[in-house]
């Protein structure tokens, strides 16, 4: 069995596709992306106007048409190709669950569907005790099981998910994603996931592409996109981020100086190389800030001088904002996560640091 | 546009065509027809059984080009002034029509009650489809089943109360826009009239105060219920 990430032969793909712009969402320029069998391709929009994800899934889908470019499933090009004949299967944003139908029959809706298939894919996805219950009277994950049994049950080779796990508390959209990998494991099924929300990938995504205003930014696995951004717009869809503006003093290989605004001076990483002088922003997850209650002399260099003005109570984490001792200008401020049981009072001077190659220095038009 | 998206529209042109006609030509006018001395042996035609080609116009208009017509409203999100003429029978008075005699006079009544059928199979297909999220299309695209597997799978088992609601409605209609006769022409006339719902009320007239203590005492028992 290929390994999830094999897309040496994939089971579906976008090369070099250009859309235009349809109501509510971006046109796509230029995007190639490709799933491969077995594997969970989550494609996240980044930034704040409409970012084209919604595109994607249409394009697989066939309810829009590329203006250039090749739309492929199961290695066949898909211009012509009318959607009832593409052999996917899709859960879109709302479910769009037939009212006159039960569970059992929505399980059974699809033509290819067998009973035997759709009692398998019932008892697969714990829909055994629903089978005579219409879908308005199931709570939101039921429904969302359901709108999954009708999907999968024909045995699509591509699954499209738009949005599913949005409504969902965490718990169990964690099981769903967990019964997701399984599924996509066993039957060798590729799938691909569209979110705004970066989280909602963890767990679920072999690879993420991010698209932001149409343009394809960066494509990795989620690790290498939260820890290795290439651009600040990808950085902050991946989760949540400080941002400091300043300015380059110097590089040296992959790592900036950079004076902030504030005055204090950082170092930070760079995808890119910056020139001396060049505007920029340092990017901090609040996780990979060290704060202690030492002055900021004997934190070392880098240190930042901060004052503690909010703390907020996560369950399992504590959540900090400091703002940081400037010598001139607005103060900034930043954010910090710590497990909780960290005791801290509030209004005290602390000092924050961290490891270089946990910031990033993105170019400011780059944001 | 596609062809379906092109077929729906030429439906939908047709039948406002259609309704157009029917409620702003009078069928005497097309038909030639004659004056109120024929109003007697029409009366007598429906009345003495021919009202069911009439009955018949009205359901089939209701259920089949009706209910079309509430599917390409639908799927078109088109509003305005293609809804509106679709359903301006169940609105507009009707009083032009039923002016003639014979066969004219019962093609007259059978396009009469053609477009009230029409309108009333629209409302209530409109109604019938209005809380549908239209994702449910894409969703049986996406589960293989063809543009027709679709309406038959979906869209008209979701519009079958709507489409009883239809016959229902448009028979009752019908069986009473017979009445339309009665806007024509003096009172003298209406005596003449034998269509169902005058023949009735005429044979109940002479028994006024039973009508009223039986109309009293059902208002009593409605009330209690």
């Amino acid at each position: 069995m290929p390994h999830p990430s094999d897309t040496s032969q994939p089971v579906a793909s976008l090369n070099r596709v250009h859309t235009t712009a349809r109501p509510g969402e971006a046109a796509l320029h230029d995007v190639s992306l490709a799933v491969g069998r077995g594997e969970i391709l989550t494609v996240l929009g980044a930034g704040s106007g409409a970012s084209g994800i919604a595109t994607v899934l249409a394009l697989f889908a066939g309810f829009a048409r590329a203006r250039s470019g090749e739309v492929m499933i199961g290695g066949r090009l898909m211009d012509a190709t009318p959607t009832h004949r593409r052999g996917i299967g899709m859960v879109a944003r709302g479910l769009a669950l037939f009212p006159h139908l039960d569970v059992a029959g929505h399980a059974a809706f699809a033509p290819g569907a067998t009973p035997a298939q759709a009692n398998a894919i019932l008892q697969q996805l714990d829909l055994s005790g629903f089978a005579r219950r219409r879908p308005e009277t199931l709570m939101p994950e039921t429904r969302l099981r359901v709108a999954l049994a009708r999907a999968l049950a024909p045995a699509p080779k591509l699954l499209l998910l738009e949005e599913p796990f949005s409504v969902l508390p965490t718990a169990a959209s964690q099981a769903l994603k967990s019964l997701l990998r399984g599924i996509a494991a066993d039957t060798e099924l590729a799938i691909v996931h569209a979110t705004d929300d970066a989280p909602s990938s963890y767990g679920l995504s072999d690879r993420v592409a991010v698209i932001q205003a149409g343009v394809l930014r960066q494509t990795g696995t989620p690790t290498d996109l939260y820890e290795r951004p290439e651009t600040l717009a990808v950085a902050s869809a991946m989760g949540a981020l400080n941002k400091l503006a300043g300015t380059v003093i110097d590089s040296d290989d992959d790592i900036a100086r950079i004076r902030l605004s504030g005055g204090a001076v950082v170092e930070a990483r760079t995808a890119d190389p910056l020139r001396d002088g060049e505007a920029c922003v340092v990017a901090l997850r609040p996780e990979r800030i060290a704060v202690a209650a030492d002055i900021v002399g004997e934190m070392g260099e880098g240190a930042l001088s901060v004052r503690l003005v909010e703390r907020v109570f996560g369950g399992d984490q504590i959540r900090l904002r400091f703002r940081l001792d400037t010598t001139h200008g607005p103060a900034p401020e930043l954010v910090v996560t710590r497990p909780s049981g960290a005791i801290l009072p509030l209004g005290e001077t602390m000092s924050l640091a961290w490891q270089p190659h946990h910031a990033h220095a993105f170019r400011t038009e780059a944001a | 546009m596609t062809l379906r998206t092109s077929l729906a529209w030429l439906l939908l042109a047709l039948l406002g065509l259609f309704q157009i006609l029917a409620l702003t030509l009078p069928p005497a006018l097309l038909l030639g027809g004659h004056g109120p001395g024929a109003l007697p042996a029409l009366a007598h035609q429906i009345g003495g059984g021919t009202a069911l080609p009439v009955l018949d116009a009205a359901i089939a208009a209701a259920i089949v080009p009706g209910t079309l017509a509430a599917m390409a409203l639908w799927r078109l999100r088109v509003w305005g002034l293609a809804a509106s003429l679709l359903l301006a029978p169940l609105l507009l008075p009707m009083a032009l029509l039923a002016a003639t005699d014979g066969p004219a006079g019962l093609a007259a009544a059978v396009i009469a009650h053609a477009s009230l059928g029409l309108g009333i199979g629209v409302g209530c297909g409109l109604g019938s489809l209005a809380g549908l999220d239209r994702g449910v299309l894409r969703a049986a695209a996406c589960c293989g089943v063809s543009p027709l597997g679709m309406i038959w799978r979906v869209v008209l088992p979701v519009m079958a109360p709507g489409m009883l609601a239809a016959i229902l409605l448009s028979a009752l209609a019908s069986l009473g826009t017979s009445l339309v006769g009665l806007l024509h022409g003096r009172i003298d006339d209406i005596a003449l009239l034998t269509t169902l719902p005058p023949a009735t009320w005429l044979a109940a007239s002479g028994s006024a105060a039973l009508v009223c203590a039986i109309a009293w005492i059902s208002l009593v028992l409605l009330r209690r219920s």
